[in-house]
């Protein structure tokens, strides 16, 4: 084992670092997926906050709420619920910021889930 | 990047599916694994119809496939001369060449999706080496399915949280592929080993061989 390292070591120097390297690597991205797993697990973290390549529709899904929910909550004044409009698009019509969407969100979430226990 | 590709998602959809898978076969950084997943997600909320965000991810992946094997053909044909006239850089492309004849199939199989981080090198090995095209082309399109199909899918399935899911599949690829590079390495190093072991101890023998009949005489 030790003569068979040796002889890798003196004679394929840069191979081995790289190796070493690679094992490395690997040992940061299993403990990065693991960690995740474990953090993830519990179900409420897994709530995502709104990012500015979201539309209404996927909004609706992640948040589990009907569509129509988000457009109230967002003010969208189209009849029906608009196709593929991301919130950076919604954002820059309203000048609002994903702070204030967020707030909104959450406030219509709780209401509907208070009218649905009801 | 990811941020940048995302945030035309919702306005490019499909066709940005198409391009960005296109271009991740090539060796490009482009976050095509987090692009499926989101597209699953928009699918999954009727942002976007499942069967053409499957179908366009499957036609960027196949087109790019191709494509990348082609380039390196080409960059053999005319520069065959070139690789072979330096003895190591022929010896290389021996010894690519006959992996690529032992295992290329599933080696393309394989670096398709489960360690798709290597899923481009693989493609410009295979062009480079003349693994024979048709036989490229059926297990890239044979491995391009499983790849649209999980990511698509997951995405579908997880478009709660596409963030987690993505950044998940992210760590446990780039793993897998530390993984069996580092798994290469490692024989390729011992094998070499034992190999200079062997031609030591023929030396030895050879020269002890030389050594006797002197001694005789």
């Amino acid at each position: 084992m030790w003569h068979r390292i040796n002889d890798i070591w003196t004679h394929h120097k840069l191979p081995a670092l790289a190796l070493v390297m690679v094992v490395a690597v690997a040992g940061v991205f299993g403990t990065r997926a693991i960690s995740q797993m474990i953090y993830w697990s519990n179900p409420a973290k897994l709530e995502q906050p709104l990012q500015g390549w979201m539309t209404p529709r996927y909004i609706g899904r992640s948040y589990d709420v009907p569509p129509e929910v988000v457009q109230r909550a967002f003010d969208l004044d189209s009849p029906s619920i608009p196709h593929r409009r991301s919130l950076d698009k919604i954002m820059a019509a309203q000048g609002s910021t994903l702070e204030t969407l967020q707030a909104r969100l959450d406030a219509a979430v709780a209401a509907y889930h208070a009218d649905e226990g009801q | 990047m990811s941020e940048l590709v995302l945030a035309f998602a919702a306005d490019y959809g499909v066709p940005l599916l198409l391009v960005v898978t296109f271009l991740s076969c090539l060796a490009l950084p482009v976050p095509s694994s987090l692009l499926m997943l989101a597209s699953g997600g928009f699918a999954a909320a009727g942002d976007l119809t499942l069967w053409s965000v499957m179908l366009a991810a499957y036609a960027g992946a196949i087109a790019g496939d191709n494509t990348g094997y082609w380039i390196a053909h080409r960059f053999d044909l005319r520069f065959s001369h070139w690789l072979d006239r330096n003895k190591r850089r022929a010896r290389l492309r021996k010894r690519a060449a006959d992996y690529m004849e032992a295992y290329g199939g599933i080696s393309v199989f394989f670096s398709r999706w489960l360690v798709a981080p290597l899923g481009p090198y693989v493609n410009y090995v295979a062009g480079l080496t003349g693994f024979a095209w048709p036989r490229f082309a059926l297990w890239s399109a044979a491995g391009e399915l499983v790849w649209v199909c999980s990511y698509v899918g997951l995405g579908y399935l997880f478009a709660d949280n596409i963030a987690a899911i993505s950044s998940l599949l992210g760590n446990l690829s780039g793993f897998l592929a530390a993984v069996v590079v580092a798994g290469g390495l490692l024989l390729w190093l011992v094998k070499s080993s034992k190999l200079r072991e062997m031609r030591r101890a023929r030396r030895v023998r050879k020269a002890s061989k030389a050594r006797k009949p002197r001694k005789a005489a």
